[in-house]
């Protein structure tokens, strides 16, 4: 009568063994320091340090709203095991407890409840998207600070490699087109576009492959602004680059529009879709935006 | 149980020099008279004619415009808001739905102004219920919904809670108008037993000025915001009073037997 | 529309026209009229035409002639047509319905149609083929036909179309928030809020929207008679010879059409259709005829204006404010200005025909409530979920899960209490069963306040954020109560009030997250989860918090009694009103304001819980109280409870599934008390 469900069965108990292995002294609490012992286990709430923490190769055990991470972030890709925690907004604590990490990684998006996480397990909260600081260099940063957390400070180095080696790549791809500017946008619905500025990762991106984001106004909502397609029509000169997933309801709308076929972006065939990419990424996001963009411009 | 003797030298209510304006209308203008303690008062006059704006005067249901008014002579407004409803019980012409409230319930809401907001309802309260209860002949359905009783029957329950509060004044703002004749001859028989046997004041508007003249000891009768009339019935049953009341040429019929006296549009 | 308007085309010398002819003061109207269509008409000229020019005079703008050609006139155009579509179906709804505040918003249509696109897209993205005009036309149609469906036994009485609306119209819109922010659009949720948005790209909308006005409007006035025999009751207008159900059923598909075509087009925008006919009546128009011209017109020419302000706004500011949302926030101070000028509603008679049984025993009952209510706490405690299946939690789990799972539910449960307590307080003191925290537009002003917080000072501790949000209930609701005072508003009216509150609150609650930023997504994650994200410290307010309420509440019981029975019954008591009534309000504020921490915004204890435990038969203040504490917390732990099983781990927030819980069997009780009135 005590239990019908098998997990809970294998994970409650194992979350106690190691909630009294930590009472007793004998797994220190920095897993840092642990060298030798089981690696530490990693819930990530926030989806830029979720992908940091899988690029790392740590033991990822649980993260948030994982259907729609599969879906609008892809890389990198989510191993089956590792436990959904429902929405980013509404957290399930429980799938949380279940999941027994060692360490949670969050954002300050997640203040509120940081309390909380840190109830079950100690919080790291990084920001990469924050005004007036460059994000690439914050996403290497949070690289290096999760990595020394997660006793893998080796990999932190390799990941920051092979990014910059995949900017090197597209960069090279790109040289023909060096010193273009480019929108880059998603698509809200028909009426409504969200442009990437200068400042967020998508921007940074751009400045790294020697392109130009085109969009230079105030943006809000962390590098992205809710504009009218009239803003697209101030740069004639600039490509336009949609980064997925396109509503179906717009993907149908746009080709009627008349000031969307006016565009000299769209008239002169300069308007590329890309596959989805994290909007609030870390450096697989930077990488991955990257590659995308030298297939779909070169 | 009754604070202010007959024959006290006060005025039950004194009013002197009344006015009220509401919307650029004058509704009442200029009232001065005394209410006579331990009698029964009717206030009569056609529609418009500030009866019931002078009943929610007495009952400081409304604020006082320009003018004074003494309760025994005491200052209205300065009594407070419980004492005040110990000495005076007021019913509205329209009497709010109850909800599913029983008969009870609503007659032991009389005692707020005796228990207060955190008092005891104590075996004082209670007795003062079942005798409210019993004077009004309402004992009988004491345990059903107020709701579900008809009007005649509903309006006695009214005045159950109005015993209840007992108060030495009530004031009664058309008890009967929404009642057939028999259940107002009923009521306002109700209303001259209780007013006798307690020796309560009663002023009571009432639309019929042959109901007024029957149950009535004195009459007052409003137009336009004055009084136009006043006296015992006999004083105020006459053709020519009545025309002025009204603005029509009345009759006056002598009753054979009770000698009550009739008026009648003619 | 198969009502063959043919044959009473013929229009001239109309014995009916001049049986409504103007009053003498005809020209006086007409100047009115006149001077203010000019004025909205100037000034929204005057607005869209600064920015024509300003975007003609912006030589860097390569597209500039295009961009006034294909979107900022469409622009004007759009505005205007589906200001005059949403006017002409309000002012339709409203003669058909023999309801002045009958309107595409009011009824719950335009929610249902956005309802309709939300589910559509979440679920068929290419919409199973058909066009979104169609889609969001079958939302209006189905929330119009279970609308009018729970009225028609009462004869489509005023306020009880209303509420039914209202409530159908407030699942609808908390149904497409879980839907928006399920599919994870976090970035465009705040047009879940209701703003319709008037960008546009070609003349597509214009085009279409500009038709099926002109089509519309040519009906209703080839309807133009039958329309004005509407205003006699059906008997009346039966003994006529009018078909009264062939001619209302005509006129109400028109109106849900074009209300339906409005949102597929731009989105949720509301209160012109409520506005603009109300507006032409408050100026003596009163003739069909007259209302017909002049209520489209004036619908138009306000949404216009709406729009070159909001558009001005942008320019000045960047700040891109979605039209509907404004329209709303200047919808809501006008509608609580309108109300004491409507005339033609009678108050909610409160239970005079049909009074709800007395319960002979409330104590057993309440026992029985009580036990139900440790059954499902229990339950709460015990059940879970994990990826494989239902989990029973046994002794040793419950030592990790209980310091997890006895904070939210003893939040969620005092959340639940309060707002049912506070719900309680207010049908007492209002003397109307369909007061509550949330129609009163009290939940409202709390979020808002709450919200206010978090921008203000995003590290303000949990003692600020709980008094901001008992400070927005509470000037809420003494803003109410003081319009309410001076306007002598009873029952319906003063419900009309609150709803007016809440939209104003939920414009205001629209334009605080379009400013976007880390403060807005923390805005959002409390409405989509604040009972899932409850701390310790904050259960602990909560409990404290109810606890506190109700005691007092329990003290104050002997006012509770006497207040239902009006202001001059109480005065007669000796009641202290005006203080009883303050101590009163003051702690149903407080109460929601600390239960909007716990529950979120959307939710419907307040209004449910004290009516259902009006209809259970608690009668005497004390006890409906205690029922609805009760009734309230038990409502809470069982919507907590599907929140955390339904879509484990995914969590739903429990509001939309105590509404769900609650509003049928509400609407259905509601709808059988006052049905006997007709």
């Amino acid at each position: 009568m005590s239990r019908c469900g098998p997990t809970s069965g294998a994970l409650l108990p194992s979350r106690r063994a190691l909630l009294a292995a930590a009472a007793g002294a004998v797994l220190p609490r920095s897993p840092a320091l642990a060298a030798g012992a089981a690696p530490p286990r990693i819930a990530a709430i926030d989806w830029a340090m979720l992908e940091t923490a899988l690029a790392l190769g740590a033991e990822v055990v649980a993260g948030a709203e994982l259907v729609l991470y599969r879906r609008l972030v892809v890389e990198p890709p989510i191993p089956d095991r590792v436990a959904d925690l429902g929405l980013r907004g509404s957290l399930n604590f429980e799938a949380l407890l279940r999941a027994a990490p060692d360490l949670i990684l969050s954002a300050p998006w997640y203040g509120r409840i940081e309390g909380q996480l840190g109830r079950i397990a100690p919080v790291l909260s990084l920001r990469i998207d924050q005004r007036g600081r460059p994000p690439y260099a914050a996403a290497i940063e949070a690289t290096r600070i999760a990595a020394a957390r997660v006793g893998r400070e080796g990999e932190a180095e390799r990941v920051v490699a092979e990014t910059e080696a995949a900017l090197a790549a597209a960069a090279q791809r790109l040289a023909s087109r060096r010193g273009e500017r480019v929108f880059v946008i998603s698509v809200g619905d028909p009426r409504h576009f969200r442009a990437f500025g200068p400042d967020s990762m998508h921007g940074a991106v751009l400045d790294r492959l020697g392109l130009a984001s085109a969009w230079t106004g105030n943006t809000r909502y962390v590098a992205q602004a809710p504009v009218d397609i009239l803003a697209l029509a101030q740069d004639p000169g600039a490509s336009i680059v949609i980064v997925g997933p396109l509503p179906p309801d717009a993907a149908r709308a746009l080709p009627q529009s008349a000031l969307w076929n006016a565009l000299p972006a769209v008239r002169e065939n300069r308007v590329r879709m890309l596959a989805p990419v994290n909007p609030f990424g870390a450096l697989p996001t930077a990488a991955r935006f990257a590659r995308l963009l030298a297939e779909a411009l070169a | 149980m009754r604070r202010h003797a007959e024959g006290s030298p006060a005025a039950l209510f004194e009013l002197a020099g009344i006015r009220v304006e509401a919307g650029g209308r004058t509704l009442l203008d200029g009232i001065t008279h005394r209410f006579a303690p331990g009698r029964i008062c009717g206030l009569i006059g056609p529609n418009g004619s500030g009866k019931s704006t002078l009943m929610r005067l007495l009952a400081r249901q409304a604020p006082s415009g320009s003018g004074r008014i003494r309760f025994h002579g005491e200052d209205l407004a300065a009594i407070r808001p419980r004492e005040f409803a110990r000495q005076v019980a007021y019913l509205p012409q329209f009497t709010p739905p109850t909800d599913g409230m029983r008969v009870e319930e609503l007659v032991a809401l009389g005692r707020f102004p005796w228990h207060g907001l955190l008092g005891r309802f104590g075996a004082r309260d209670r007795e003062k219920v079942d005798e409210a209860l019993r004077r009004t002949g309402t004992g009988a359905f004491r345990g059903r919904a107020v709701a579900s009783l008809s009007g005649g029957e509903r309006q006695r329950v009214w005045l159950a809670m109005l015993l209840a509060q007992d108060a030495a004044c009530l004031l009664l703002d058309e008890p009967t108008s929404a009642l057939d004749i028999a259940h107002q001859i009923d009521v306002l028989s109700l209303v001259r037993a209780l007013g006798r046997e307690g020796g309560l004041s009663v002023i009571v508007i009432l639309h019929d000025i042959n109901m007024a003249a029957r149950f009535c000891d004195d009459i007052v009768a409003l137009g336009h915001g004055r009084i136009v009339a006043q006296g015992t019935p006999d004083a105020v049953m006459r053709e020519d009073v009545l025309a002025r009341i009204y603005g029509l040429r009345m009759g006056i019929h002598r009753l054979p037997g009770t000698g009550d006296v009739v008026g009648y549009p003619l | 529309m198969t009502c063959n308007p043919g044959s009473r085309a013929g229009t001239v010398a109309d014995p009916f026209r001049a049986g409504c002819a103007p009053p003498p003061g005809d020209r006086a109207i007409v100047l009115r009229f006149a001077c203010l269509c000019a004025g909205l008409a100037g000034l929204g000229a005057l607005l869209h035409g600064l920015g024509i020019r300003a975007m003609l005079d912006d030589a860097s703008h390569p597209l500039r002639d295009l961009v006034v050609l294909h979107s900022l006139l469409p622009r004007a155009i759009v505005a205007l047509a589906a200001g005059a579509a949403l006017s002409l179906a309000g002012m339709l709804l409203q003669r058909v319905l023999r309801n002045p505040l009958a309107d595409a918003s009011t009824l719950g249509v335009t929610a249902g149609a956005h309802l309709a696109i939300v589910a559509a897209l979440a679920f068929a993205p290419d919409l199973g083929g058909l066009s979104r005009e169609a889609v969001a036309f079958a939302g209006a149609l189905a929330a119009a036909a279970l609308v009018l469906g729970l009225t028609a036994r009462q004869a489509f009485e005023p306020t009880g179309v209303v509420v039914a609306g209202m409530l159908v119209g407030l699942v609808c819109a908390s149904a497409s928030a879980a839907l928006v922010l399920y599919g994870g659009q976090y970035l465009t949720s705040l047009f879940l809020w209701g703003g319709g948005s008037l960008a546009q790209q070609d003349w597509g909308p214009a085009q279409a929207l500009g038709i099926r006005l002109a089509l519309a409007w040519l009906l209703a006035a080839l309807l133009l008679r039958p329309l004005a025999l509407l205003a006699l009751d059906d008997a009346g207008a039966g003994g006529l010879g009018l078909p009264v159900a062939r001619i209302r059923t005509a006129l109400l598909l028109l109106a849900v059409v074009l209300a339906g075509s409005v949102v597929a087009q731009v989105g949720v925008i509301g209160f012109v259709g409520l506005a603009a006919p109300n507006l032409a009546r408050m100026l003596g128009l009163r003739t069909p005829r007259a209302l017909l011209v002049v209520a489209p017109v004036l619908g138009g020419l306000i949404l216009l204006l709406t729009d070159g302000i909001v558009q001005a706004i942008d320019r000045a500011s960047r700040l891109a404010l979605p039209t509907g949302a404004v329209t709303a926030l200047l919808a809501g101070p006008f509608l609580l200005l309108l109300l004491p000028r409507l005339s033609g509603l009678r108050p909610i008679a409160s239970g005079t025909a049909h009074a709800p049984r007395s319960l002979a025993r409330p104590w057993r009952s309440l026992t029985l409530l009580a036990g139900a209510v440790v059954v499902l706490v229990l339950a709460g405690l015990v059940l879970g979920r994990d990826r494989t299946g239902l989990a029973l939690a046994g002794p040793s789990d419950l030592a990790l899960l209980l310091p997890w799972r006895l904070p939210r539910l003893a939040a969620v449960m005092a959340g639940g209490a309060m707002l049912a307590a506070s719900g309680c307080v207010l049908q007492r003191m209002t003397a109307n069963p369909l007061a509550s925290p949330e129609v009163l537009g009290v939940s409202g002003a709390a979020s808002f306040g709450l919200a206010t917080c978090i921008i203000a000072a995003p590290a303000a501790g949990l003692a600020a954020q709980v008094g901001s949000a008992a400070l927005g209930a509470g000037i809420g609701l003494a803003a109410l109560l003081d319009v309410a005072r001076r306007a002598a508003l009873q029952g319906s009216r003063m419900l009309l009030g609150g709803i007016a509150l809440g939209a104003l609150a939920g414009a205001g609650l629209t334009v605080i997250m379009t400013r976007g930023g880390l403060e807005a997504a923390m805005i959002l994650a409390w409405i989509t989860g604040a009972s899932t994200q409850v701390d310790p410290a904050l259960a602990r307010l909560a409990v404290a918090g109810a606890l506190a309420s109700i005691a007092a509440l329990a003290l104050l019981a002997r006012w509770l009694d006497v207040l239902p029975l009006g202001d001059s019954t109480a005065l007669a008591l000796g009641l202290p009103l005006g203080r009883a009534k303050l101590v009163l309000l003051t702690i149903a504020a407080l109460a929601t304001g600390v239960s909007a921490l716990t529950v979120g915004p959307v939710s419907f204890v307040g209004l449910m819980a004290p009516h259902l435990a009006r209809y259970t038969g608690f009668v005497g203040a004390r006890w409906h109280l205690a029922g609805s504490v009760a009734i309230g917390c038990g409502l809470m732990v069982g919507a907590d409870l599907l929140s955390r099983l339904v879509f484990y781990p995914y969590q739903m927030p429990a509001g939309l599934f105590a509404s769900l819980i609650g509003a049928p069997y509400l609407i259905g009780a509601v709808l059988r008390k006052a049905g006997p009135r007709c």
